[in-house]
């Protein structure tokens, strides 16, 4: 890191621990752009760890910020729904996109059972020998000995390949997946994705491309990929079209944006920590214990909202009918009193696997097998090959409070001596 | 401070004892698990090192424990659980089956300790988990 850097972050600490508890304010996507807020959560888990702000786009929301108490909020969907939205920002009246995520029960298993079994162990063994393929193609097309920006030739490359597979989806148009996730993930005024109405014209071309894929499926024989299923499930064959775009939305949001910043996340991480790096590479074995590290340590899901369905007393707090609730999931992932040395980026800690990267209950992520999958096998990859990734350069975060990840990560293979 | 109120329950008791005895109870569950149920081992076929099978059960041994005391979320969670699980093809009968082999496994670890009173408690504690297990709606159950 840099000196400007260590001062951003030093000014960070010192203004999280200096202003009165009621002026903090998490879901400012400023503070993830500059990878500064940690303190704040550090102090809000310390001092004050079920929090109310009021966050000047979204409103009034309780923030959740310690490991049980999300696991207790995250499970409860009966009094903290997910029906209204799954993030702080509300969607607007007039274009609304219903999604399992963003349902309770029983509508949500129905439509969550359609489609988990494209991600079930089985299938995803099938899967792995075309995915340990292209990630070898991928690899094997990078240039040595020079810069260039891991996020574009890696992350997105292989996450969306991956997903163009699970659709079925004709691989020479895979990076309008890519921008389709862009669109539906990117701040508001982020340069390179017009205006509300721009954007909504992108995704209704992303429903009308995929419509055609339905019509497609729907006239065939039932097949294993995710819109085959939902063209012949019971409980999704007869979605309208707001509906097939918002479970679009999760499942393209879902199976991109998370690994690929998890995957950047890696490189990030074991260059941050070289020890770790090297413990990784005299040690193979230990390869899935540092997939899961990794993805707490990245934690690419900031945050999941709930609803209060009635009032509720939480923690001292009194929480009411109405109010968001916000489970900071990057905060529980570095809860100090449930994860030993929950800052350090252990490769091989005792349980790498506690994290709440992939929420707990009914909505748990349904593709976190493939996630995992995915990490593994790009690292396997990685090593067979390259002794050495090095980033040159801090990454260009994404500023958002929801999505934790990368815009760009400069890195460069050394050459072979 | 009385040793009454300083005393573990019987549950949290068992678990610490078994916690001095043997360092960890992964290898003797999920032996027993497997022995009843062959069908469960293909489920964690790429866990060579364990890892998903340890945390698992430290999550249920959490949830024990959880329930056996402030039942801040145990409840709900093996609600949850049971549901995404189906999604799995996993039945909710495994639940009841796993939460019986880790009392079995206690039992054998404790040897003589396993007292009268550890026994009665998980006794009670299997019937009461069974209970979320059979009802994992949480609508039907709410303030139960």
């Amino acid at each position: 890191m840099d000196d400007a850097g260590q001062d951003i972050r030093r000014a960070a600490r010192d203004r999280a621990n200096r202003i009165p508890i009621e002026e903090i304010e998490v879901a400012d996507d400023e503070l993830f752009r500059t990878d500064t807020h940690w303190p704040y959560f550090e102090r809000l888990r310390r001092e004050d760890p079920v929090h109310h702000s009021v966050h000047p786009e979204h409103g009034p929301y309780w923030s959740i910020t310690k490991y049980n108490d999300i696991l207790a909020i995250d499970s409860n969907h009966q009094d903290f729904s997910s029906e209204r939205a799954i993030t702080i920002a509300d969607p607007a009246d007039d274009f609304q996109t219903p999604m399992f995520i963003a349902m309770d029960p029983p509508k949500h298993d129905a439509q969550r059972k359609t489609v988990s079994p494209a991600l079930s162990p089985t299938n995803l063994q099938t899967m792995e020998p075309l995915i340990r393929q292209r990630a070898g193609d991928i690899l094997d097309s990078l240039p040595v000995g020079e810069t260039f920006d891991w996020v574009d030739k890696v992350s997105i490359e292989l996450t969306t390949m991956t997903l163009a597979t699970l659709f079925d989806f004709p691989f020479e148009d895979r990076r309008k997946l890519t921008r389709w996730s862009d669109v539906i993930t990117a701040p508001e005024g982020a340069p390179g994705f017009g205006n509300e109405d721009e954007r909504r014209a992108e995704l209704f071309e992303c429903v009308g491309y995929f419509t055609n894929l339905w019509n497609q499926r729907v006239n065939a024989e039932p097949k294993g990929d995710l819109i085959s299923m939902m063209a012949h499930g019971e409980a999704t064959r007869h979605m309208d079209q707001m509906e097939f775009l918002g479970n679009l939305i999760l499942l393209i949001v879902g199976g991109n944006d998370t690994t690929r910043n998890t995957m950047s996340g890696s490189v990030l991480a074991l260059n941050q920590n070289r020890d770790q790096y090297k413990k990784l590479m005299e040690n193979p074995a230990i390869l899935p214990s540092m997939v899961s590290e990794t993805i707490r340590w990245q934690t690419p899901l900031a945050h999941m909202r709930r609803t209060a369905m009635r009032d509720v007393e939480f923690g001292g707090k009194s929480i009411k009918e109405g109010d968001k609730v916000v489970m900071w999931y990057v905060s529980g992932n570095r809860d100090e009193e449930v994860i030993v040395n929950p800052n350090a980026y252990i490769i091989d800690r005792e349980r790498p696997r506690q994290h709440v990267s992939f929420g707990f209950g009914i909505h748990r992520c349904v593709g976190n097998r493939l996630a995992e999958l995915q990490l593994r096998v790009i690292w396997e990859e990685i090593m067979k090959r390259f002794p050495d990734i090095r980033v040159m350069a801090e990454p260009t975060r994404v500023a958002s409070s929801f999505i934790k990840g990368y815009e760009t990560l400069p890195v460069m293979i050394p050459a072979k001596n | 401070m009385s040793d009454v109120a300083t005393a573990p329950n019987p549950i949290e008791a068992s678990l610490e004892l078994a916690a001095e005895r043997c360092e960890d109870l992964t290898p003797g569950v999920y032996r027993r698990l497997f022995a009843a149920h062959p069908d469960m081992e293909s489920l964690f076929i790429r866990d060579s090192n364990n890892l998903v099978k340890g945390e698992m059960l430290a999550r249920v041994i959490e949830a024990i424990l959880d329930f056996a005391g402030e039942r801040h979320y145990a409840a709900t969670l093996i609600q949850c659980e049971v549901i995404t699980h189906a999604g799995y093809d996993v039945p909710a009968e495994i639940f009841r089956l796993f939460f019986g082999t880790v009392a079995a496994e206690l039992h054998e670890v404790l040897g003589k300790d396993w007292t009268a009173p550890i026994d009665e408690a998980w006794r009670r504690l299997l019937e009461q988990l069974d209970f979320y297990v059979t009802h994992p709606d949480q609508a039907a159950t709410q303030g139960m």
